[in-house]
C-alpha cells in the first residue's frame, strides 16, 4: 500500500515541453484537494503505448516498468494526467503484477539498466478518475470559488478507458464520468456524434501519417462544429496538442474556420478552484485565445 | 420376450477360485486379418500363452469374431472344461461383448470373460517394428491372463419400474415427448412453469424454411396433449424435489394458484376490464397485457390467469366474469407424483443483448435495437400493429432495417463460445419476410460466417439473397447514435471488399443466442444432473446417446441440451420419449451388480466416496456409514481412486486384480504401500 494523499506525478513529454499550464493547473488543483505530489527524478518517456509496443513489447515494459520502480522507491501511486502515459504505465503495471513470469524477464532487462526492479507495490492513476471517481463532483462542491455558464464538448481520447478489461474504469460505450464531475462547475456537456472515437493522433499515426490522421480529425471538428460547445474540454495532452495544432491545419488547408479553445480538465478545474486565469494559459494556446471563463465569484471564497 | 437374465451365483463376488474351482484359462489370439498378424508373430503370442499359468489351451485364429472363431471358445468350454476366457483381438467396446455372450451361452458368466485389446494397443501403432510389437502383445496378453485369473462372476438383477412418466416443460420438446410417450399407453406428468404450454414456438411468425404458420403445426399437438387421456398437465408449476431412482422416482411439485377457476368460458371480459397495463412477457415486450390475462388468443390451457404481483386488487374482473370464475382465494399446492422415467425439456432463453455495451440494446435512445424474438413478436399474426413492422421509437415503418449475426454467439467476451447454429437460418427468414413486405427497404445482414447447413436452406439463403437482401460479412463494433437527430447508424467492416462502412439503420435487429433458462441451476442440483461449460444440461453421449443425462433415467429433449432448431428438437425429443419409455413398457430394469463393495472395517465414514460418486449412488445411512445404491450405481469406479483407505471395491476392478494386470506390462516394477 503506498502512502495516502500522496503522488508521484508523471509528467511525460507533451505536458512539460508544450502545456506547462496544464502542469501548474494540475499542480494547483491537487494541492487545493490536500495531495502531495512529487517530483518523480530521473523519469522518462512512459514511452508511448503505441509505437513502441508495437516494435518490442518486452522492451517497452521494460522501460515503463523503470519509471514505476521509481515511483516504487517513492512508496507513491503515480498520477498522470496523460492518456497515452496512463495507457502504457497502467497496462504495464498490472499486466506484470499478474504475471510473475513477465516480471521476472522485465526485471531480469530492467537491472541491465541500474538499480531498478520492479515490485508491484504502487497504482497508476489518471487525474480523470481520481477527480470523477475519488473527489467525485460531491466532494470538490465546497472548494469551488468559481462557478462558469459555459458547453463543453467532452472528449474522452481512447486510453483512459480502453481497453475495459485492463482498464476497468468504466464503460467505453457510454462514460459519464467527466460530464457528471464538470457539472459541478456548471459546465453542460454537449453529447455529439461519435463522440468517443479518436482524436486522430494516437499510435503514431499523427507522426506516421499526417493526412490520415488529420481525415480522422477532420471528421471529428465537423461532429463538434455541429453541436456548437464553447470549449472542447479533453484530459489528455496529446489529444490536447491535436486539437490545437489540428484546428489551425483545418483553418489553413480544408478551408475551415474553427477556433474553439481547448481545455485539460487540470485547467477547468483549477479556474473553477480560484486560479487565475493568466495563469490557466488559454492565451498561449493556438486556439481561442481571447476566450473567457466568465462566471459568477461564488461569495465568502476568494480567488487567489 | 426370451429371458435371458441370469440369476444363477447367489454368492455373487465369490470366484470359482474361492469355491474350490481351479481356474482354468482358455487364450485366443486374433490374426484379423493383417491388422494384427501382419505387425505381431502370433504364433509366437499363443505359443508364449500356453506355458503361463492356469492357461489350459491357447491358439491363434484368423479372425476370431466369425462363426469358426467363436466356436473355438464354445468348444474349449465343452471339451477342455475352460472356465475363463481371454481373447486378444480388438478393442473390448468392438468385440468384448461377442465373447462375453458366447460364454454366457455355454452357461458361463458373462463377466468371466477378459478382453485384450493387441490391435489399437499394439499392432496399428507399431507397425515398423515386429519384434518389439510381439514382445509387447505377449505382456499384454499375460497381463490379460492374471486379470482373467481371479474374475468375479457379477450378477444381473431386474427392478420393476413404475408405469409414469414426467415431461419437465411443455414447449415443443416438451410436448413431443409427452405425446409419444402417451401414445405408448404410458401416463405422462407434464409439468410447465408459465400458464400455457407450446413454448417459443407459439410466439414465431413463420418457421424456416418453409415459411409455415408455426401455430397451425404445433396446435394440433398442444391440443392433443391437453386433452389425451394419459396425460395429466400442471401449468404454473414447479418440480420442487426429487427422490429414488432411475424407474422409480417420487417427485415433489409445487403449482401455483391461476386465481381463475376451470369454469373461465375465456370471454375476456376481465382483461377488458382490467385498469392494470405492463408489457407482455410472452410478447417480449412488444405488446402489453393486464393483470388479469391470457397470454395469447390460442393458448392452452384457455383459462385466464391472475398475475399476483401487478395486480391492484381492485376487484373488477371479479365482478365482471359472468360465470363468477375470478377467485383470489386460491392458493399454492403441492403434488407427489410417482413416475419410472424424467424427461426435462425446460427448453432455452434468448440471450439478453444488453451485456454487450456496443450495441447499447435496452438503453434510452435506443429503442430501435430489437431482438429477433421480438421481431417476430411485431410480425406475428396477433401482434399489437397488425403485422405491420413500425420501429418503436415512432411507429413509422424502418426504410433501412440492419440484422446483426451472433449476438451472444461466438463471443468469448461474453463467455459464449459456441455456435447457437440457427441464428442464420432465422435472419435469412426475416429478412426475406421484410424484403416480401417492403420491397424498397434495405435490409442487410452483418454476418462473420453464413451458416445455413442441411437440406433446403442453401437453396433459401440465396432465396433471400436473389429477393435483394445484402449479406455483408463483419461482425458490427458498435451501433452509434446522433445524439441530435436520434438516428442510428452501425458501424461494420465489409471484410470482403475491406472496406469500413457506416450503415443507417431505422431498426436494427439482433440475433441473439440460445441461451439455457434462467434458474435451470437449482432444477439441475434437484435431479442431481450434469451440466455442460455452457450451461445447458449434459447429454451422455454426444454421438450415441445425446438424449440421455449424466443421471440413469432421466432424459434430456431439445435445446435444454443444447442449442437446436425446431426440426431437431421434435426428433431429439422423440428420442428421449423412446429411450424413457423403454423400461416402463418393458416394465422393469436390467442392472449388471457392477457395483462397489464397502468394507466397513477399514471405512472411516470420510464421505470421500459421496463427493466422487457423479451419480449420487452412495450416501449416508441413518448410522453415518456411507452406502451403495446398487440401481443408480454407473461402475464407473471413481470412488475408489477417492477412497482413502482402500475400503471401497469394484467388483472385478479390485486393487489387487488391477494390480495383477499391471505386473507383466511394467515389468514387475511395482512399488506397492502395502
Amino acid at each position: 500500500m503506498a502512502k495516502d494523499m500522496t503522488f508521484a506525478f508523471f509528467l511525460g513529454c507533451i505536458m512539460p515541453n508544450r502545456y506547462p499550464q496544464i502542469e501548474k493547473a494540475t499542480k494547483f488543483v491537487m494541492d487545493k484537494l490536500g495531495y502531495e505530489l512529487l517530483d518523480m527524478e530521473r523519469a522518462a518517456c512512459c514511452p508511448a503505448p503505441g509505437v513502441f509496443r508495437s516494435f518490442n513489447k518486452v522492451d517497452w515494459m521494460v522501460h515503463a516498468a523503470r519509471n514505476i520502480s521509481i515511483a516504487e522507491k517513492m512508496d507513491a501511486d503515480i498520477l498522470t494526467v496523460c492518456n497515452g502515459c496512463f495507457g502504457t504505465l497502467q497496462e504495464v503495471n498490472k499486466r506484470l503484477k499478474e504475471d510473475e513470469t513477465l516480471k521476472i524477464k522485465v526485471n531480469e532487462k530492467l537491472r541491465q539498466l541500474g538499480d531498478y526492479e520492479f515490485k508491484g507495490t504502487i497504482d497508476v492513476r489518471h487525474i480523470g478518475e481520481v477527480l470523477g471517481y475519488d473527489i467525485g463532483p460531491w466532494g470538490i462542491e465546497d472548494l469551488i470559488v468559481r462557478k462558469v455558464d459555459i458547453k463543453a464538448a467532452v472528449h474522452y481520447g481512447c486510453h483512459f478507458l480502453k481497453p475495459t478489461k485492463i482498464r476497468e474504469i468504466a464503460s467505453s460505450e457510454k462514460p459519464t464520468l467527466i460530464e457528471d464531475f464538470i457539472e459541478a462547475f456548471g459546465v453542460k456537456a454537449l453529447p455529439f456524434k461519435e463522440q468517443l472515437t479518436c482524436c486522430g493522433a494516437g499510435g503514431g499515426v499523427k507522426a506516421y501519417d499526417g493526412n490520415a490522421s488529420m481525415t480522422i480529425f477532420g471528421e471529428k471538428m465537423k461532429n463538434i462544429d455541429e453541436v456548437k460547445p464553447d470549449i472542447i474540454l479533453d484530459i489528455c495532452p496529446f489529444c490536447h496538442l491535436q486539437f490545437e495544432t489540428g484546428q489551425d491545419y483545418l483553418n489553413k488547408n480544408k478551408n475551415c474556420n474553427y477556433d474553439y479553445p481547448v481545455v485539460h480538465l487540470s485547467q477547468l478545474t483549477a479556474y473553477c478552484l480560484g486560479m487565475d486565469e493568466k495563469s490557466i494559459g488559454l492565451e498561449y494556446q493556438m486556439m481561442g485565445k481571447k476566450f473567457e471563463f466568465g462566471g459568477e465569484e461564488l461569495t465568502g471564497k476568494e480567488a487567489v | 420376450m426370451t429371458e435371458k437374465v441370469k440369476t444363477k451365483s447367489t454368492d455373487i463376488g465369490k470366484s470359482p477360485e474361492e469355491e474350490g474351482e481351479e481356474p482354468r484359462i482358455g487364450v485366443y489370439v486374433c490374426h484379423c486379418g493383417h491388422n494384427i498378424a501382419g505387425t505381431v508373430d502370433v504364433e509366437k503370442v499363443a505359443e508364449y500363452a500356453s506355458k503361463l499359468p492356469n492357461v489350459v489351451e491357447a491358439k491363434d485364429y484368423m479372425f476370431m469374431c466369425s462363426k469358426p472363431g467363436v466356436q473355438l471358445l464354445k468348444d474349449a468350454i465343452k471339451e477342455k472344461g475352460v472356465n475363463k476366457t481371454v481373447v486378444a483381438s480388438c478393442s473390448k467396446n468392438q468385440h468384448g461383448r461377442t465373447f462375453a455372450r458366447t460364454i454366457e451361452e455355454m452357461g458361463l458368466n458373462k463377466h468371466l470373460h477378459q478382453q485384450v485389446n493387441i490391435r489399437e494397443f499394439c499392432s496399428w501403432v507399431h507397425k515398423k517394428d515386429h519384434e518389439k510389437a510381439t514382445e509387447k502383445a505377449k505382456k499384454l496378453v499375460e497381463a490379460g491372463v492374471n486379470r482373467a485369473r481371479k474374475l468375479e462372476e457379477v450378477e444381473t438383477k431386474k427392478i420393476p419400474t413404475t408405469k409414469a412418466a414426467l415431461v419437465i416443460g411443455g414447449g415443443i420438446a416438451g410436448l413431443r415427448s409427452t405425446f409419444d410417450m402417451a401414445e405408448l399407453g404410458i401416463p405422462v406428468y407434464l409439468v410447465e412453469r408459465n400458464s400455457t404450454i407450446g413454448g417459443h414456438m407459439t410466439r414465431l411468425n413463420k418457421t424456416f424454411p418453409t415459411n409455415e404458420c408455426p401455430q397451425c403445426s404445433i396446435s394440433p399437438l398442444t391440443n392433443g396433449v391437453a386433452n389425451h387421456p394419459l396425460v395429466e398437465l400442471y401449468t404454473n408449476a414447479q418440480v420442487k424435489s426429487v427422490d429414488g431412482t432411475m424407474g422409480n422416482f417420487e417427485v415433489e411439485i409445487e403449482i401455483s394458484p391461476r386465481y381463475v377457476k376451470d369454469n373461465c368460458t375465456s370471454c375476456g371480459e376481465c382483461a377488458a376490464a382490467c385498469p392494470v397495463e405492463v408489457p407482455s412477457e410472452w410478447d417480449k415486450g412488444m405488446s402489453t397485457r393486464g393483470a388479469i390475462y391470457k397470454a395469447y388468443p390460442q393458448a392452452i390451457p384457455a383459462t385466464y390467469v391472475r398475475d399476483k404481483k401487478t395486480c391492484i386488487n381492485c376487484n373488477t374482473c371479479i365482478n365482471v366474469c359472468p360465470v363468477q370464475a375470478v377467485d383470489f382465494s386460491m392458493e399454492p399446492e403441492t403434488k407427489k407424483l410417482k413416475v419410472g422415467s424424467i424427461v426435462v425439456a425446460t427448453g432455452y432463453e434468448e440471450y439478453d443483448p444488453s451485456e454487450i455495451d456496443a450495441y447499447h440494446y435496452g438503453q434510452e435512445g435506443y429503442e430501435n435495437v430489437i431482438t429477433q424474438l421480438q421481431l417476430e413478436r411485431i410480425l406475428g399474426p396477433t401482434s399489437m400493429t397488425g403485422s405491420e413492422v413500425l420501429r418503436p421509437s415512432d411507429g413509422k415503418i424502418p426504410k433501412h432495417v440492419v440484422m446483426i449475426q451472433c449476438v451472444g454467439s461466438r463471443n468469448e467476451q461474453v463467455g459464449n463460445k459456441y455456435c447457437t447454429g440457427v441464428c442464420c437460418k432465422f435472419a435469412t427468414k426475416n429478412s426475406g419476410i421484410l424484403k416480401e413486405m417492403y420491397p424498397d427497404s434495405e435490409i442487410s445482414i452483418c454476418y462473420i460466417d453464413m451458416r445455413t447447413p442441411g437440406l433446403n436452406f442453401e437453396e433459401y439463403y440465396k432465396d433471400a439473397q436473389e429477393k435483394g437482401v445484402r449479406f455483408i460479412r463483419g461482425r458490427p463494433s458498435e451501433i452509434l447514435r446522433d445524439p441530435i437527430s436520434g438516428e442510428l447508424s452501425v458501424i461494420v467492416e465489409d471484410t470482403l471488399s475491406q472496406t469500413p462502412l457506416r450503415l443507417k439503420a431505422d431498426l436494427v435487429v439482433l440475433s441473439a443466442a440460445m441461451i439455457p433458462p434462467q434458474g435451470i441451476g437449482p432444477l439441475g442440483s434437484k435431479l442431481q444432473i450434469l451440466r455442460s461449460k455452457e450451461g445447458f444440461f449434459k447429454e451422455f453421449h454426444i454421438k450415441m446417446n445425446p438424449t440421455a443425462s449424466s443421471k440413469g433415467g432421466v432424459y434430456l429433449a431439445g435445446t435444454i441440451q443444447g442449442p437446436k432448431d425446431i426440426s431437431e428438437t421434435v426428433a431429439h425429443a422423440g428420442n428421449a420419449a423412446a429411450l424413457a419409455a423403454q423400461p416402463l413398457v418393458k416394465g422393469y430394469i436390467e442392472k449388471e451388480m457392477l457395483i462397489p463393495t464397502i468394507d466397513y472395517d477399514l471405512c472411516m465414514d470420510c464421505g470421500m466416496c459421496i463427493t466422487a460418486c457423479n451419480p449420487a449412488a452412495i450416501s449416508m445411512n441413518e448410522k453415518g456409514h456411507p452406502i451403495v445404491n446398487e440401481v443408480a450405481c454407473r461402475s464407473c469406479g471413481m470412488c475408489m481412486p477417492a477412497c482413502p483407505t482402500g475400503a471401497i471395491q469394484l467388483l472385478n476392478f479390485r486393487d489387487d486384480q488391477l494390480l495383477d494386470e499391471i505386473v507383466p506390462i511394467s515389468g514387475g516394477g511395482i512399488v506397492c504401500n502395502e
